[in-house]
């Protein structure tokens, strides 16, 4: 198994290395050789994943050569290794199988790109480092992997940053996310206080036999929910995702929607133990409101790619609900088909946005269904299967498990999320029925649009098919993998994972069907000067949602303005106080010395000059060393030295 | 031992400046560049050979010890020796002298001065780093002094002058601080020799006898601000924005990569386990004062528009991690303190070749007048990614290792303080990847696009550059490897610390 799980990791690994070092000179600009190393980590989390349901894991305490010694300090040894159990097979698969299909889109989507190479040499290392991030045995290489994700997430959303919004966006992102980061540091700092160790193994036999005291555990939680936060974009550090869009779509499909920003919900989901019942409740109120927030804003756009943004923010905040509920496996089973139909619906945009010549405004769009049959198809199964359209799709499913869990904790949670689940269906209906359904708003528009080429609508197929069957137990996705990992992370009788009652999912359907139907009557059967009219009373709050309400103005003017400010504050302070205050005495000594030291200024000056002349034999520089103001300065210096040396001799 | 090798090593570099100033002067600019150049490749080899030296010696203490009455009146000997500390600041030194050698190449003005100036540089800073004698200890830290003063006052920016004596004076006034407090001691107790005062204070738990706390304090405070403006540390910091502007490139690249990293030595060679009890006390203040100087110098940087003074806050802002993990007398803010220095003595010479690469095409430092060079100079732009996100903490790269290892060792002895100075994270975040946005990324302006006066890095610059980055990224991945050479020492020094300190 570890040769197994270093083939995962090292395979597009060294993709990279090749891809950056000879990408631009290979045939195809080697865009087949990032496709075959992503193909054989694929595979590779196949057989893990095989192992796994029969029963096998990777225990880096137990398998020798699983894990190193790093770094030590003192009598403490920072060992680091690779951890495979049930909850990683499953990421390994998504992040895997997601990361091929963006590949084999990307190499049709980004066709003649001068940069070619470098997008998939930049796959290439974000799939690396997520996968170090999921096979990390501990927090730290966790956190290593966190980082460098952030990084390639940077360099990918920055990808076109020959204009200035990718690179603003790309910014912001990193810097957002950093600030996130500040709670990941802290509860590395708080834990390795106590336990002088990383590994989550040692991590959670100190929170549950109690050697880490509860105070510590939440505080620590609390830090790694605020890095979570800041990853996966939820409130208040939502901010980035939305403008995280100006990168590629195939990069919005694999980062921002499938894997990296899942990497929060991963998180908590893997150090749970951690987690107590306070901090837990921080949880869910942070994926409460997030959830209903993003829901709203994502009524009111109308980029194609800010929808589905806003939406995968509301679903994590989905996830985070659950895992606030201890519905731990719900939550995480949602990350799993959430990242199949977002990646779908990413990439389906990416597919409507390529034949439409790069526009992205739905209001231009319309009746593509017509001349994109397989990408319409697809893109309608993604919608139901977000919408959670009950008994067929994967997302019905796994949100019903989420909600039953939040039913459980309390109705209240419940119904926060069930409005999110109506809001959900609904937008995502509005989006469906602006690019897919109606006349064409646009004629040029629609007259230049076709179906993708095969790279791209058979990676459509593909997650199509996965966002239904996703939802099923095939293979004992549920029962042999999450499940024994959930009892494993949860203290026994917290956990309600696939307990389906009754009144939930009869609510979870209703739910989901009005949102869609209501969405269907609004934008496929009513004419559009009805629905303007019927939005009218609401225009206040539209214009709100459409300004996200205003959460960029407030951060500028709250967090930007003041901390610019306060630079050039502080660089003015230390122009003129600190370094104001180093002069002032320089000026006072000099003249102090001028009026005593005469006599010693004139010997001293010509041991300077002598040295001077001996050391700089065929230097210019001389004559201007000579300029008066310096010479003072020599002497003055020169004396203290001189001082010092008689002192010295007494 | 009878070997001669710490001599030899400190003997190159000065018999090469020495040799420089017998060229004759009309081919003076090529011979006195390649004279430098194998003088520091000459310099790099025997360093090599003192660390084998260093790890083949067995039974603790320093190796290579060369040992003989100097002065006999004021009990002054020529006391020579290494421990892991000074061996890695040895190949520290040396390497980033070789680098800063090749900077060196295109110094038109006055070469033979130059040379010589840079070479005398190199044998102060060697010694600094294995003298046992606090008389020759200071006697090679002045010597380091006179060198770097001409390099920046002659061969610097339009206030080279200003910022020459600026330099001069303010590490002047630290070395006077750090005589009387030497002298001091000599006065007590008749000894320059570093090991025999540790021995003494191990002996009596501290200096100066019963009751001189007082003493101690006053004597730490004199070391601990001398070493502080090397360092430097707020509020001592405000020469070194100055003389890094006016200092040409490649001494821009010792003065940081190496000159601050004499201040951390300092600290770890006398300051620390001279007063232990002195260092606890004023534990608070230390930390207090790193805090002031990582989050504060990250704030003014932020402010800069001049991208070579942006550097230099930024060495304020990462130096202050050396303080801040000292004073937590912890192992792994020990280490990560001096693993700091190592990191810091490689990404800023490479961020200050950056700024060189650019200065040298464009005559100007304006970072608002950048914009696209990653488009224009590929190669360029990648590097100088590297060396930005090296800097900024990124995993897998050493100033990562630095600061995580720092920070978790500080907030085991002050929480409260640690969690304040991970903000400068994000600020230090912040104005690298506004810098990286204006320089590199974006639309390039025409001038920029023109290939003839800004072609890409040229192979030489690559030489400077590339195993810079090959050693970040090394100390990034496998950190035992550069750790392993100090920590045994490092230490023994911080137990010895703890055990006096540890006493009420």
């Amino acid at each position: 198994m570890l040769t197994l799980a270093l083939v995962v990791v090292l395979a597009p690994f060294g993709g990279f290395l090749l891809q950056s070092a000879f990408g631009r000179r290979l045939p195809r600009q080697g865009d087949w050789l990032t496709i075959a190393t992503i193909g054989a980590s694929f595979a590779a989390s196949c057989a893990l994943l095989a192992k796994v349901l029969g029963g096998e894991t990777l225990d880096p305490a137990v398998v020798a050569g699983a894990r190193f010694d790093w770094l030590r300090f003192g009598d403490v040894v920072w060992r680091v290794g690779v951890k495979v159990d049930g909850l990683t097979a499953v990421m390994l698969f998504v992040v895997t199988l997601v990361a091929f299909l963006v590949h084999v889109f990307s190499s049709a989507y980004m066709k003649g790109d001068p940069k070619y190479w470098k997008f998939f040499a930049w796959l290439q290392m974000f799939s690396t480092s997520m996968l170090v991030l999921v096979l990390a045995d501990n927090l730290l290489v966790l956190f290593i992997g966190w980082e460098l994700v952030g990084l390639c997430s940077y360099k990918l959303i920055g990808f076109w940053s020959e204009k200035a919004a990718p690179g603003n966006a790309a910014r912001k992102a990193f810097i957002t996310t950093r600030i996130g980061d500040l709670g990941m540091v802290a509860a590395l700092m708080l834990v390795y206080a106590q336990t002088k160790s990383f590994a989550f193994e040692d991590m959670f036999r100190a929170a549950t036999t109690g050697s880490l005291d509860s105070q510590t555990c939440t505080w620590a939680s609390l830090g790694l929910l605020f890095a979570a936060m800041g990853k996966s974009a939820q409130f208040p550090l939502h901010v980035w995702l939305p403008d995280a869009m100006e990168g590629p779509t195939p990069v919005s499909a694999l980062i921002h929607a499938a894997t990296m920003v899942a990497a929060g919900v991963y998180l908590v989901g893997r150090c749970y133990p951690l987690f107590t019942d306070a901090s837990l409740l921080v949880v869910a109120a942070v994926g409460g409101v997030t959830a209903v927030m993003a829901g709203l804003i994502a009524l009111a756009q109308d980029d194609i790619k800010k929808v589905l943004a806003y939406s995968t923010v509301s679903q994590l905040g989905f996830m985070f609900l659950g895992l606030g509920c201890k519905a731990w496996h719900a939550a995480l089973f949602h990350l799993t088909t959430h990242a199949f139909f977002k990646a779908l619906m990413f990439l389906g945009s990416g597919s409507v946005i390529h034949a439409c010549h790069h526009e992205q405004d739905m209001r231009r769009m319309g009746g593509l269904w017509r001349k994109m049959p397989i990408t319409g198809t697809t893109f309608f199964v993604g919608v139901l299967a977000i919408a959670g359209f009950p008994f067929v799709t994967a997302g019905f499913y796994s949100k019903d498990a989420i909600l039953a869990g939040a039913w459980h904790m309390h109705p209240a949670l419940a119904w926060v999320g069930l409005g999110a689940a109506v809001l959900t269906a609904f937008y995502m209906f509005r989006l469906f029925a602006m690019t897919f359904l109606g006349k064409p708003k646009d004629e040029h528009v629609f007259e230049h649009a076709h179906e993708s080429p095969l790279p791209m609508t058979l990676p459509l197929v593909v997650l199509g098919v996965l966002s239904v069957v996703a939802g099923w137990d095939l293979v004992g996705w549920h029962t042999k993998l999450l499940e024994p990992t959930a009892a494993a992370v949860t203290s026994a009788g917290s956990v309600h994972g696939h307990e389906h009652s009754e009144v939930v999912m009869t609510l979870a359907i209703v739910a989901g069907l009005f949102g869609l139907v209501a969405g269907f009557v609004l934008f496929a059967k009513t004419s559009p000067a009805r629905v303007a009219a019927l939005k009218r009373p609401f225009a206040a709050l539209e214009r709100a949602f459409a300004r996200k309400f205003g959460f960029d103005e407030l951060y500028r003017e709250l967090v930007l303005r003041p901390a610019y400010t306060l630079a050039k504050i502080l660089s003015w302070a230390d122009a003129e106080g600190v370094d104001g205050a180093v002069n002032g005495i320089g000026r006072t000594a000099r003249s102090a010395s001028r009026g005593s030291g005469w006599a010693d200024a004139k010997v001293v000056d010509g041991a300077v000059r002598g040295t001077g002349a001996a050391v700089l034999a065929g230097g210019g520089g001389l004559s201007r060393l000579q300029s008066g103001r310096f010479r003072t300065y020599v002497a003055a210096g020169v004396v203290v030295v001189a001082t010092v040396l008689v002192v010295l001799s007494f | 031992m009878g070997s001669n090798l710490l001599t030899l090593t400190f003997l190159i570099p000065l018999a090469g400046s020495l040799l420089v100033l017998l060229v004759p002067k009309e081919s003076a600019g090529r011979a006195c560049r390649w004279v430098n150049l194998l003088t520091s490749l000459a310099t790099f080899g025997a360093t090599l050979a003192v660390w084998s030296g260093w790890s083949k010696h067995t039974g603790g203490g320093y190796a290579l010890v060369e040992d003989a009455a100097w002065i006999k009146a004021f009990s002054i000997r020529y006391h020579l020796g290494v421990d892991g500390v000074s061996v890695a600041l040895l190949l520290l030194t040396s390497f980033v002298s070789l680098g800063g050698s090749l900077a060196s190449w295109n110094i038109e003005k006055s070469p033979k001065g130059y040379h010589s100036m840079f070479l005398l540089l190199l044998g102060g800073m060697i010694g600094v780093f294995m003298a046992l004698d606090m008389f020759l200890f200071y006697l090679f830290w002045e010597i380091m002094l006179l060198p770097m003063y001409f390099l920046i006052g002659i061969w610097g920016g339009p206030r080279r002058q200003y910022a020459a004596i600026k330099f001069f004076l303010y590490t002047l006034a630290g070395s006077v601080l750090m005589l009387a407090a030497i002298v001091l001691i000599w006065i007590k107790h008749g000894t320059f020799q570093i090991p025999e005062i540790v021995a003494l204070v191990k002996a009596h738990g501290g200096l100066f006898g019963e009751g001189a706390e007082g003493l101690r304090i006053a004597c730490f405070i004199a070391f601990f601000v001398a070493f502080a403006i090397k360092v430097p540390s707020f509020p001592f910091h405000t020469w070194l924005p100055d003389a890094h502007v006016e200092a040409p490139t490649p001494i821009s690249m010792i003065l940081a990569g190496v000159l601050l990293k004499m201040g951390g030595y300092g600290l770890i060679r006398m300051a620390y386990p001279f007063f232990p009890t002195a260092a606890a006390t004023l534990g608070t203040t230390i930390v207090v004062i790193s805090l002031i100087s990582i989050v504060y110098a990250a704030f003014v940087a932020m402010a800069q528009t001049d991208f070579k003074k942006l550097v230099a806050y930024s060495s304020v802002s990462h130096m202050g991690f050396v303080t801040l993990g000292l004073a937590s007398l912890t192992p792994e803010g020990h280490n990560g303190a001096m693993y700091m220095m190592l990191a810091h003595g490689t990404i800023s010479p490479m961020l200050f070749m950056i700024v060189g690469v650019i200065y040298e095409r464009a005559h100007h430092r304006d970072l608002d007048r950048f914009g696209g060079l990653a488009w224009a100079m590929p190669t360029y732009g990648v590097l100088a990614a590297f060396g930005i996100f090296a800097s900024l903490g990124l995993p897998a790269l050493s100033g990562f290792i630095a600061e995580i290892t720092v920070f978790l060792g500080s907030f085991q002895s002050f929480p409260r303080l640690t969690l304040v100075a991970t903000v400068g994270m994000v600020v230090t975040a912040a104005y690298y990847l506004i810098t990286l946005q204006k320089v590199y990324l974006g639309d390039t302006p025409a001038v920029y696009r023109d290939k003839a006066h800004y072609p890409d890095v040229s192979r030489r610059e690559l030489l400077v550059l590339v195993p810079l980055a090959i050693v970040t990224l090394w100390m990034g991945i496998l950190p035992d490897g550069a750790m392993s050479i100090y920590r045994g020492d490092l230490e023994g020094i911080l137990e010895g610390v703890k055990a006096i300190a540890g006493k009420p």
